[in-house]
């Protein structure tokens, strides 16, 4: 043995070789090399008898010395040969196989990288898993979720021994300009905080630190994206930033947030600062408040205290008729299931995510399918080759292991087709998804673990069938027999027939389900939203225009094209702010029935608002110009207040607002329903009066010469404000709520097409194999009369049947999964019977289309060319 | 197309090919007498043809040898050297020589047969 004072060889080698070594001749090999290593060592020095030591016990390790007496049926070599021959002999076939599975496999990558990129979500914050954002459900005759509270919320907070840190987020208008020096940027994601923020938030500094920040009170922090685009190569340390009156330093710069996360902030400024008396704020609920617990167990107990706490935190006198519940909804989760009032940033939806996956799921079905039926229909034809290799002596196991080894390369071609289609189609990807992935997702482990793993499944599901039954293939019958085609047994014959029928399923589901989105689409983009959309010009008005509006707009009406303009506070698309309003004259007991007060969004338009936005009124009037009172006590409500409110008489009934504003008057018109938000929204309660306080001015234009109007407009915009001219059309802005989803509708519609093509020709390729083989058949049945067409209906019956059972399959979960989509919908077409019958009709055509070409040349054929040979 | 192949498998089995390196290792089982075994080998055919070998080739070889019948093998004494294990010694069998004596004569013959000029190029 060797001791520790002299050199010996590694310990894991000679451990390994014990091991894996040949037990026969171990002894000899070991004192073999004991001796030799000395002599090495002796020789050439450790370095060099390790070496030679290690070389030569792996060369001895048993995979490498297999000493090759077994016959190896001629498969190691040839075994490459005859499988390139047998993907160019059938290379359409092949074909359709690869092109199925890169298919299925591209879309299954981009969907696997959408649907992790959304439950990512704000993961990469360390401890996020006990960091909550506290959301109120307010009853206040109706109910709903807010994903901001009161500012006077987090101080109440302050006793709870759970809470680690805590902190406010109020976000600083959509858009603000920034000065450096004279330098004007127009920025966003401009938010103060509370200084204990970056406790919550521990984002990375790249520069500075959290500290200055919380001892600074003038002090901006800023990303690192924000600091070049203003400050370029410079140093923004110390740098000093104007924002209206605020003079503020910049005293860090943290690393950009990824765009997995619900913030979108570039700057941060204190909010104590802005605002000194913000603890005490209680009439507007503009907070974000996170707290930080101390650890992810103290949720469950937290929410429970705030359930019976709530009439502190509250802070407000109920009045016996509002309920709040605080939420905690825990960080990660925002983005998927928080779906509040005033989200910060629009909130995910995984619904498409999981058509998608369905569809990617069902589209590699169908090429599996199509690959393992293909695979076993020319395996039948290389039966004899295997008869030859095993009684040569190839043995089953080896058999079976080629036939994997042959699924696995094939697969392989596919996946690196996919993953590179996937990284091709990217920047479409990212456009529809407003995600930023590239081709460093090759180096993704995950990803590339998962694709290796869908590699090996789906290669061993694919050639399990057809190795395992050609492996046990009966040489000496085959033979003998000279059979060079069989039908496979019985077990095959239901195997194959069930996966097509499984295919078809399949295929009339996507058909269906294509057919659905489709028309749900077309209805919706055809849907009057209740006001005219097309030739509104928008402008955002802010900063120094506020004061000259009444200029603005008499100007803007004196332009030649424009009919008519309105100012109002929010266009149809951006979000109506809330105020409790009041019925006095309803009874008023206060309680949880009580209907006579609600919140209500409410919001605030000039005189021309209604005639502007070509809106109807279904009883009582318009505001009028001439009518001085309209702006001091005129309200006019849509269709759906009135019927929250539960008014039959609604037009002239006295109507209030309580507790935030003062404003009293009464109902003087009813407007018609328009769809303010967006069409997948149930057109909620509205409440429209007459205030200053607006953001945009819509003009309404005549469609005649836009460019020399919308000149026009610009000079009259030139005259009045020394902001820069920015406008957008109203029905561009509106529509593209809706781009993503008439993309994806346009994307599964596609998707569906080629599943269809994949499975009818998949069908084609089964049947050209094994309607040939009938021929004979054919043959001897002509001969005794029977008609071409009695031996096409013969023939074709199997696999129109094939089809027929598909489709009625697929009719259960196809109506079930629609049903659950078009639920979602407001406004939804309705699910007819006409579509399965035309998913049935077309999948029925295709097939015999696919397959006549076939049976007609089988059935045409003379018997005496098919039968002379025997 | 069977046949062919079934009678090249049974031709792979009975031929007694000798390659270079089998006759070199069987020479030095031959040279080293009766002290021949996997270690001795190696290092005579270090010392002796001046080139480097694996171990591992010459324990295969060895084996092939015995397979194919030109050695044979018994285990012979432990030694502490080699930490108490014993040592598979090699000897050479009639056919081994035979097999020898057939190249040698036939490199003989072919020498002879060498043409002057060719020996003078070759400077012997």
């Amino acid at each position: 043995m060797s001791s520790h004072h002299n050199p010996a060889p590694p310990r894991w080698i000679s451990q390994l070789l014990k091991t894996f070594g040949k037990r026969a001749t171990l002894e000899e090999v070991e004192g073999d090399l004991d001796e030799l290593y000395k002599y090495w060592l002796e020789k050439e020095g450790k370095s060099v008898a390790d070496r030679r030591y290690v070389m030569a016990s792996l060369k001895l390790l048993r995979p490498f010395d297999q000493r090759r007496l077994e016959f190896n049926g001629g498969l190691t070599k040839s075994h490459f040969t005859v499988s390139w021959r047998n993907l160019v002999k059938h290379s359409f076939f092949n074909f359709i196989s690869l092109s199925g599975l890169t298919l299925g496999l591209t879309v299954c990558i981009l969907i696997f990288l959408f649907v992790r990129d959304e439950v990512s979500y704000d993961k990469f914050l360390p401890g996020y898993e006990h960091v909550v954002r506290i959301q109120p459900t307010v009853t206040a005759g109706s109910t709903r979720t807010w994903a901001t509270t009161e500012a006077l919320l987090l101080p109440a907070l302050q006793s709870y021994p759970e809470i680690e840190s805590s902190a406010r987020i109020m976000r600083i208008e959509e858009h603000t300009r920034l000065k450096v020096d004279s330098v004007e940027f127009r920025e966003t994601g401009m938010v103060s905080v509370d200084s204990s923020f970056f406790n919550v938030f521990p984002f990375p500094f790249i520069k500075g630190d959290r500290s200055n920040f919380v001892n600074d009170n003038n002090s901006i922090v800023m990303s690192r994206a924000a600091a070049a685009r203003m400050f370029g190569d410079t140093d923004p340390m110390g740098k000093i930033i104007v924002w209206e009156q605020a003079v503020l330093t910049v005293t860090g710069v943290f690393e950009d947030l990824p765009s997995n996360s619900h913030l979108k902030i570039d700057f941060a400024i204190n909010l104590k600062r802005m605002w000194p008396g913000v603890d005490t704020e209680g009439a507007m609920s503009a907070f974000y408040t996170y707290v930080k617990l101390n650890s992810e167990r103290d949720i469950g107990s937290f929410q429970e205290k705030l359930d019976t706490d709530w009439e502190r935190l509250y802070g407000h006198d109920t009045k016996g008729v509002v309920k709040v519940r605080f939420n905690v909804m825990p960080l990660s989760e925002i983005h998927l299931d928080s779906h509040a009032e005033k989200e910060f940033s629009v909130n995910g939806n995984l619904q498409v995510g999981y058509i998608f996956i369905a569809v990617a799921i069902l589209i590699l079905s169908i090429a599996v399918i199509n690959y393992v039926n293909l695979t076993n229909a020319t395996a039948l034809k290389r039966i004899r080759e295997i008869a030859v290799r095993k009684a040569i002596g190839a043995s089953r196991r080896r058999l079976f292991v080629s036939f994997l080894v042959q699924s696995h390369l094939f697969s392989l071609v596919a996946i690196v087709l996919g993953l590179t289609f996937a990284i091709i189609s990217l920047p479409y990807f990212n456009s529809i998804t407003g995600k930023s992935f590239d081709w460093r997702i090759v180096f993704d482990t995950t990803l590339v673990l998962s694709v290796i793993a869908l590699w090996v499944s789906m290669s061993v599901l694919s050639s399990l069938y057809p190795s395992m039954a050609l492996a046990s293939v009966n040489a000496v019958k085959i033979l003998r027999s000279g059979i060079s085609i069989s039908r496979g047994g019985r077990a095959s014959l239901y195997f194959r027939r069930g996966l097509l029928v499984f295919q078809f399923a399949i295929a009339s589901l996507l058909i269906v389900g294509a057919y659905t989105i489709w028309s749900q689409m077309n209805l919706i983009n055809g849907l009057n939203p209740g006001f005219d959309k097309n030739n509104l010009l928008v402008l955002a008005v802010q900063g120094d225009l506020q004061k000259n509006l009444d200029v603005l707009k008499s100007e803007v009406n004196k332009v030649a094209g424009v009919e008519s303009s309105t100012f109002t506070y929010s266009i149809p698309g951006k979000r109506i702010p809330f105020l409790n309003v009041r019925i006095p004259d309803l009874a008023n007991n206060y309680d949880a029935t009580d209907a006579s007060h609600q919140t209500l969004r409410v919001l605030s338009v000039d005189e021309d608002f209604v005639n502007t936005m070509k809106m109807e009124i279904v009883a009582g009037r318009d505001f009028s110009i001439n009518n001085a009172a309209d702006r001091q006590s005129a309200f006019i409500l849509n269709e759906a207040a009135v019927k929250a409110l539960g008014l039959t008489d609604p037009v002239g009934r006295p109507f209030e607002y309580l507790w935030q504003m003062e404003k009293k008057g009464q109902i003087i018109g009813i407007v018609k329903d328009y769809n303010y938000a967006s069409i997948h929204s149930r057109v909620e309660p509205l409440v429209i009066h007459v205030l200053p306080w607006y953001s945009y001015l819509c003009i309404r234009l005549d469609g005649q010469d836009l460019n020399r109007t919308i000149n026009d407009v610009e000079k009259v915009w030139r005259s009045v404000s020394s902001t820069p001219f920015e406008y957008t059309f109203l029905d561009e802005t509106y529509d593209a709520q809706y781009k993503a989803e008439r993309i994806t509708a346009e994307i599964i519609t596609g998707l569906a097409i080629l599943a269809v093509i994949f499975a009818t020709l998949g069908l084609f390729g089964v049947v050209s194999f094994f309607v040939v083989q009938r021929t004979r058949e054919v043959g001897i049945r002509k001969v005794f009369g029977a008609s071409q067409l009695l031996l096409l209906k013969e023939l074709s019956l199997e696999y129109i049947v094939v089809v027929v059972v598909g489709n009625v399959l697929a009719f259960i979960p196809a109506v079930w999964l629609i049903d659950q989509w078009l639920e979602k919908f407001v406004v939804h077409i309705e699910l007819s019977s006409f579509v399965f019958l035309i998913a049935l009709l077309s999948s029925v055509a295709l097939a015999a289309c696919s397959i006549l070409h076939v049976l007609l040349k089988t059935t045409r054929t003379s018997p005496a060319i098919v039968l002379r040979a025997e | 197309m069977l046949d062919k192949i079934i009678s090249n498998r049974f031709d792979y089995v009975r031929k007694t090919f000798l390659g270079e390196f089998e006759e070199i290792v069987l020479l030095t089982v031959g040279v080293l007498d009766d002290n021949a075994y996997g270690a001795s080998v190696t290092k005579e055919i270090e010392t002796q043809a001046g080139r480097v070998v694996g171990f591992n080739t010459v324990h295969v070889t060895l084996q092939r040898l015995e397979d194919k019948g030109f050695l044979k093998s018994k285990m012979g004494g432990a030694t502490e050297e080699r930490g108490g294990r014993r040592k598979r010694m090699f000897s050479i069998t009639p056919a081994g020589t035979a097999a020898l004596r057939d190249i040698k004569a036939v490199r003989v013959k072919l020498w002879n047969a060498l043409p002057p000029k060719t020996i003078a190029l070759l400077d012997i």
